[in-house]
């Protein structure tokens, strides 16, 4: 049988150097600054400048639906707690911590002892006190991705386990090293939303994640591993969908219009932690790597720790840096400087030698149609950056320019190119803006 | 054979032009003759400057009183004297012609970039990317969008990397201000040219380093104004014109040289000591 994947999409070189190097645990960091939100808008901050904080104890929280609470990696003083501009360039509540290196763990901390008596209220409950958010990058919250709206039923729950970003190799050493933490993971996620069905979906560049997952899910009743075929962006929302289950996600709505909820490997690993050991989300992996980086890898952060110590951690930079990534080269947030904290959706820091960030002399559209061949959302991305660049930016939104996950596909294809992802995203904002009114 | 076609012919020609001159009396379109009158009095460049499509739209409007007299930014005040007079109305009294003023100071060499920008082409789109490639993220970018907006070419780079504006052309219309993705730019009249040249909401020790003309909140200006006419928005200090005495005390006190005439060179105004 044909490996099943989705329709459209692209294979960039891969280069998952760090995919061998195994998984380096970072050090306590001296200092953290750990971001509140998603936004953090409204915010209230349970542990003001000066106090002590323990490892878990919570930093931040806000009752809003769309919210959850932060929690602190480290043991030691909060030093700081105000406005910082992230990496993303917008401004952020941070609190800055000095750490003691006692790692003493906050009062409370305690492994769910009775997961099969909890009602799937209390386990989503206790996902959003450990401060779940989407780890694949989106950040979305996870208690809200399985809080079903009144009258929609799922019968299936998709994990992610794409991971089809280039470089990026942190979902892969989670699924090979920890792959009982992933099926576990999926067990709670599939009893919080009361679903029989399991598929956890890997790329088949990853045959041990496959392996390792396979022996791991044998344990459960209804978990399937599923080998996709390794294709930018697999790892997409609605692209894994397609994928698995072949269903097609309409334009505008959500997984579980038809019947699905999606989490990430790194994301259910996560929540197994949290039923297995207590402590909420202050650690993830994090992919180091790229062509200027000594030694490719990936680490086990402690959330808001500066990249610059973990670009440290792997050797230091090697060569002439060209451009610095936050996430991966075709979705990240390119940064001007290390200096800034990992969140809870930073998957990798990528560093790209000066060879690999060349600025490419934009060219006229020579209208080869490749970028609309490509789009995974069946747009038609050179219609879209047309009206864009133009400023026209009704039409654009009526080409659906809203519904561009900005995978960058269309830019990368692109013989002559052209800035399309950029043009489109500035459409989709003028879109979403308008939604907003 | 002759007579019989000029019959034909003649009787058919004089058939339609009865039925010509009855249609144009029965169905004649109701025309207001404001209209060409205004449309004569109006500069007919059809910029399209008022927000309507030339002037044609605009004439209409105001005949019909949808736009105020004033509505024409290139004609100013003499043909909004004209304008009136055709409505028969009085002009409402407004403040002198006003130009476009950029409130920031931020150039080449006084603000930090932290980035390289390359991409499309408009201060817009360089804006949404990371929030811009400045170390201040309320500065101007300096790309051009209001330069190659201005329908006057009043508008041009100058050698700081800040645009510059030619009053001669400048009409006040607008337009560069509702382009400005950071909201820099407003219209400004010469009775008002006394500004506080920065918009930075940014928390102070940050934005010192960030540009060496940022308002750096010290409060200097509102403690010296005579008339009480400073205050402080956030971090920035504001000046209310309908107070302003434009003495320049403000302008020679300000350490980091963020308040300046914005209607020539900071000497003209009146220095008391």
């Amino acid at each position: 049988m044909a490996v099943r994947t989705f329709v459209g999409g692209i294979h960039p070189a891969q280069c998952k150097y760090a995919c061998d190097a195994g998984t380096v645990t970072a050090p306590v960091p001296a200092r953290v600054t750990v971001p509140v939100g998603p936004s953090w808008v409204g915010y209230k901050v349970l542990a003001p400048k000066g106090t002590e904080v323990k490892v878990g104890q919570k930093l931040a929280d806000n009752e809003g639906f769309m919210c959850v609470p932060t929690h602190s990696p480290v043991s030691g003083k909060v030093v700081d707690a105000k406005p910082y501009r992230a990496h993303t360039g917008l401004e952020f509540l941070g609190i800055t911590i000095e750490s003691d290196g006692k790692q003493e763990l906050c009062e409370g901390i305690a492994p769910v002892e009775d997961l099969d008596s909890m009602t799937p209220e209390e386990i989503r409950n206790v996902i959003r006190e450990a401060g779940m958010l989407g780890m694949g990058g989106a950040e979305f919250p996870t208690h809200v991705k399985l809080s079903l709206p009144q009258g929609v039923k799922v019968d299936t729950v998709v994990v992610n386990g794409g991971e089809c970003e280039p470089y990026l190799t942190s979902d892969h050493r989670m699924m090979t090293e920890k792959a009982d933490k992933v099926v576990h993971g999926t067990y709670i996620v599939m009893r919080s939303v009361g679903v029989k069905r399991a598929i956890i979906g890997v790329e088949d560049n990853k045959p041990d994640a496959i392996a390792a997952l396979t022996a791991a899910a044998g344990k459960y009743q209804g978990i399937e591993v599923m080998p996709l075929k390794s294709s930018y962006p697999q790892g997409y929302e609605k692209a894994i969908i397609k994928a698995t289950l072949g269903r097609e996600v309409p334009p505008g709505a959500l997984p579980f219009s038809v019947g699905v909820v999606v989490v990430n490997v790194g994301t259910a690993a996560a929540i197994s932690d949290r039923f297995t050991t207590g402590l909420p989300l202050i650690k993830r992996y994090v992919t180091v790597s790229g062509e200027a980086v000594s030694r490719p890898a990936t680490v086990e952060a402690y959330i808001g720790t500066y990249a610059s110590e973990l670009v440290e951690l792997c050797g230091g930079v090697k060569g002439e840096l060209g451009k610095a990534i936050f996430g991966g080269p075709m979705m990240g947030v390119a940064v001007p400087s290390l200096d800034f904290p990992i969140t809870k959706g930073t998957s990798g820091i990528v560093l790209l030698g000066r060879q690999q960030a060349l600025f490419w002399k934009e060219m006229p559209c020579i209208r080869c149609g490749r970028c609309n061949e490509v789009c995974p959302m069946f747009l038609q991305p050179s219609e879209i950056h047309k009206y864009a660049l133009a400023e026209d930016m009704a039409r654009a939104e009526k080409l659906f320019a809203a519904d561009c996950m900005e995978c960058g596909c269309c830019s990368y294809v692109c013989p002559s190119k052209r800035p399309l992802v950029q043009s489109i995203k500035l459409a989709k904002q003028y879109a979403l803006a308008r939604r907003k009114k | 054979m002759i007579v019989n076609s000029l019959l034909i012919l003649g009787g058919m020609g004089l058939v339609f032009g009865v039925a010509l001159a009855v249609a144009a009396k029965l169905l004649a379109v109701e025309h207001d003759p404001k209209v060409d009158m205004i449309l004569g009095v109006l500069p007919g460049a059809n910029c399209g400057a008022c927000g309507y499509p030339g002037c044609n739209g605009l004439a209409k409007a105001i005949s019909e009183e949808k736009a105020p007299c004033g509505s024409c930014l290139v004609g100013g005040s003499s043909v909004a004297a004209k304008i009136a007079e055709i409505m028969g109305v009085a002009l409402e009294a407004g403040d002198g012609p006003k130009f476009s003023r950029l409130m920031c100071a931020g150039g080449k060499g006084i603000a930090k970039d932290i980035a390289e920008y390359k991409g499309i082409d408009t201060c817009a789109a360089a804006n949404a990317v990371s929030g811009g490639f400045k170390a201040c993220s309320y500065g101007c970018l300096g790309i051009g969008s209001c330069v190659r907006e201005c329908p006057f070419d009043a508008m041009y780079m100058g050698e700081d990397g800040l645009p510059k504006i030619d009053d001669s052309k400048c009409t006040g219309c607008g337009k560069c201000v509702s382009v400005c993705p950071r909201k820099l730019l407003a219209l400004r009249s010469a009775e008002e040219p006394v500004n506080v040249v920065c918009c930075s909401k940014a928390p102070i020790p940050k934005s010192k380093q960030d540009c060496s003309a940022v308002c750096i909140g010290c409060q200097i200006c509102v403690k010296n104004c005579p008339t009480s006419a400073i205050s402080m928005n956030g971090t920035v200090a504001v000046i209310d014109n309908s107070k302003c005495t434009k003495c320049g005390i403000c302008v020679q006190k300000c350490p980091v040289k963020c308040i300046h005439n914005l209607f020539g060179p900071d000497s003209d105004l009146r220095v008391e000591a």
